[in-house]
């Protein structure tokens, strides 16, 4: 019975995905506010235009951008033991921020803009992890935290720094835009600069999936059932923030996704991450691709996609914090 | 019997720190297979420290350890995962995985890292849990169960690893009388005559119910090793525990005391 709720979940979801995928290519402000009709696709070159050369590469990169922030964030959960983490708050997205930053001053190619982003985001989970263990107070999903808040504190101080040092007329716009986390100068050149990173990143998550469960309990009990705990888990969090970074490069910090997501997915199909975490996947594709057609179709103007994600994002984890049955609390 | 033995155990030293003394020393036991040993001695004697080597996740520092017939360094960890499986004394399960999903991950070595668990590997479990009537939990979240459910599902999980030696670290340690003897019955009746049990305990009690080996500790070595009903009398058990102890026989049971002083 429950397989079967399962398999209804997953085929509900994934349908959702593809529906969401291909009715957004239609939504936005172009002729007028929030639809298009399908006959002005066939009818209308500039339509035709808008939806290949700039909805679908923008729709391709948010659906990578949703499925890898999930994943990793539960990833993140799992190894770390802690259901409060998510790349943002363990110096992941700041660090990727301050290198992305650091590299349209100084250096301005694309490639080093993923290279600096990565490289970053890897030193700030590091740093976090570092602190964490060398914290001389509280338990470990304590430590973790703050430890993850402060690494990102001095990160954005970093980028603040950077800001400061910007040509106010060309860089600041664009290191200021981009850090509000959007969607919006997506191109299809962009996509296949993050396919490289992303692609072999989610795979390898998505393949050692219910490995993770094994990595999630102590480590004297994952050893003795073959694991390497320490060595299986750096590989997982390699993977997952290497496909972060990249994302990260081109997106700006999209917050709240990494954690939120996970929680509802565990919440659907349970705590074997066999199953939650192609829910995870699936769930925060759909989430972010909602969340950028709102992003682009409310206003006349862009809202950040980093600010809607937040918004929505906080909104529904107060809501499931207070709804959580007592028994589901971890 | 020596030749006999599956795991060997000579000379073993131990230190966490090189500047520290040694946990143990000269410790030398030879554990047959196919039978119930049991390791005895107070707190802090370094009992789950011995645990934690022969699973290889501490070094051999000093000294030896044969497991049948080939030192325990030249086992891959593959191979160790399908040979010795361990039930910690304390697990902490920080999400709340059903009962069922738990048990599987014992199938881990079965599986491989890429893999997971098949029809078949299902199937194992649930013939786990049924022995150990564990069904009607099947679907609880592990972090609902009772003390003595708990400890019954953690062996439940290192049953369908199915190693030849299974180590538990403790397994009575917190439990009341009767969940006490319900896993003692278990390591006995569903454990014994396939794998080889061996268990920490500070517990005589435990090691006389159902252990016919008994290792017992004191300082910084051991002080006895061999048929429990030797290892454990009233003098070596006085001197582990400091505290003057004496062992009486009622009924064919072993009975420990402590030693009226007066008499």
């Amino acid at each position: 019975m429950r397989v079967d709720r399962r398999r209804l979940l997953f085929i509900t979801l994934g349908v959702a995905l593809l529906a969401s995928f291909f009715l957004s290519a239609f939504v936005g402000r172009y002729p007028r506010p929030f639809w298009m009709p399908l006959r002005l696709f066939r009818e209308d070159a500039l339509a035709r235009q808008l939806v290949l050369a700039l909805r679908l590469p923008r729709l391709c990169l948010g659906l990578l951008l949703g499925i890898t922030l999930s994943a990793t964030g539960a990833v993140m959960q799992m190894i770390f033991r802690n259901p409060l983490v998510e790349p943002g708050f363990l110096g992941v997205s700041q660090g990727a921020t301050f290198g992305a930053a650091l590299s349209i001053l100084w250096i301005g190619s694309s490639w080093s803009m993923y290279g600096m982003a990565i490289f970053f985001a890897m030193a700030g989970l590091f740093a976090s992890y570092f602190f964490a263990r060398r914290m001389r107070f509280g338990g470990w999903v304590l430590r973790l935290v703050l430890a993850g808040i402060v690494v990102s504190a001095l990160f954005s101080a970093g980028t603040g720094i950077l800001k400061t040092m910007a040509d106010p007329l060309t860089q600041l716009p664009e290191i200021t835009f981009w850090l509000l986390g959007g969607l919006w100068s997506v191109t299809w050149q962009d996509v296949l600069h993050v396919l490289p990173f992303a692609i072999p990143g989610m795979t390898l998550v998505y393949l050692l999936r219910w490995r993770l469960n094994l990595l999630s309990l102590d480590d004297e009990t994952a050893w003795s059932l073959g694991a390497a705990p320490a060595r299986e888990r750096s590989l997982l969090l390699f993977g997952g923030v290497v496909a972060t970074a990249s994302l990260t490069a081109v997106a700006g910090i999209v917050g709240w996704i990494g954690l939120i997501i996970p929680h509802l997915s565990r919440r659907l199909f349970g705590a074997d991450s066999r199953y939650n975490l192609p829910g995870a996947m699936l769930l925060g594709g759909i989430f972010t691709i909602f969340c950028d057609d709102v992003a682009r179709s409310l206003m006349a103007g862009e809202i950040p996609l980093g600010i809607l994600t937040s918004l929505i994002g906080a909104a529904t984890f107060i809501a499931l914090m207070i709804t959580i049955k007592r028994k589901q609390r971890t | 019997m020596n030749d006999t033995a599956l795991l060997q155990i000579e000379d073993l030293f131990f230190r966490y720190d090189s500047s520290q003394a040694w946990i143990f020393e000269h410790l030398s036991a030879s554990i047959p297979g196919g039978e119930i040993t049991a390791i005895l001695g107070p707190n802090g004697v370094g009992k789950t420290t011995l645990l934690h080597i022969l699973i290889g996740l501490l070094p051999v520092q000093k000294g030896s350890v044969r497991l049948a017939g080939r030192s325990l360094e030249s086992y891959t960890r593959a191979e160790m995962s399908h040979l010795i499986g361990l039930v910690p004394q304390l697990e902490r399960i920080p999400f709340s995985f059903t009962v069922s999903e738990y048990v599987a991950m014992g199938r881990a070595p079965h599986i491989g890292l890429l893999g997971t668990p098949s029809e078949e590997d299902q199937m194992r479990v649930d013939r786990v849990l049924e022995i150990l009537d564990l069904q009607t939990l099947e679907q609880r979240s592990v972090q609902e169960l009772s003390g003595g459910e708990a400890q019954l599902v953690r062996i439940a999980r290192a049953m369908v690893q199915e190693p030849r030696i299974l180590l538990l670290d403790e397994p009575t340690a917190h439990l009341d009388l009767g969940n006490k003897h319900r896993v003692l019955e278990v390591l006995q009746s569903q454990l014994g005559d396939r794998t080889t049990v061996i268990f920490t305990t500070h517990d005589p009690d435990a090691a006389f119910a159902i252990a016919g080996e008994a290792l017992l500790m004191h300082g910084s070595s051991a002080l006895a090793f061999g048929p429990v009903g030797r290892v454990l009398d009233g003098d070596n058990l006085s001197l582990a525990y400091g505290l003057p102890i004496e062992v009486r026989r009622v009924d064919g049971r072993f009975i420990v005391m402590r030693k009226d002083e007066a008499s």
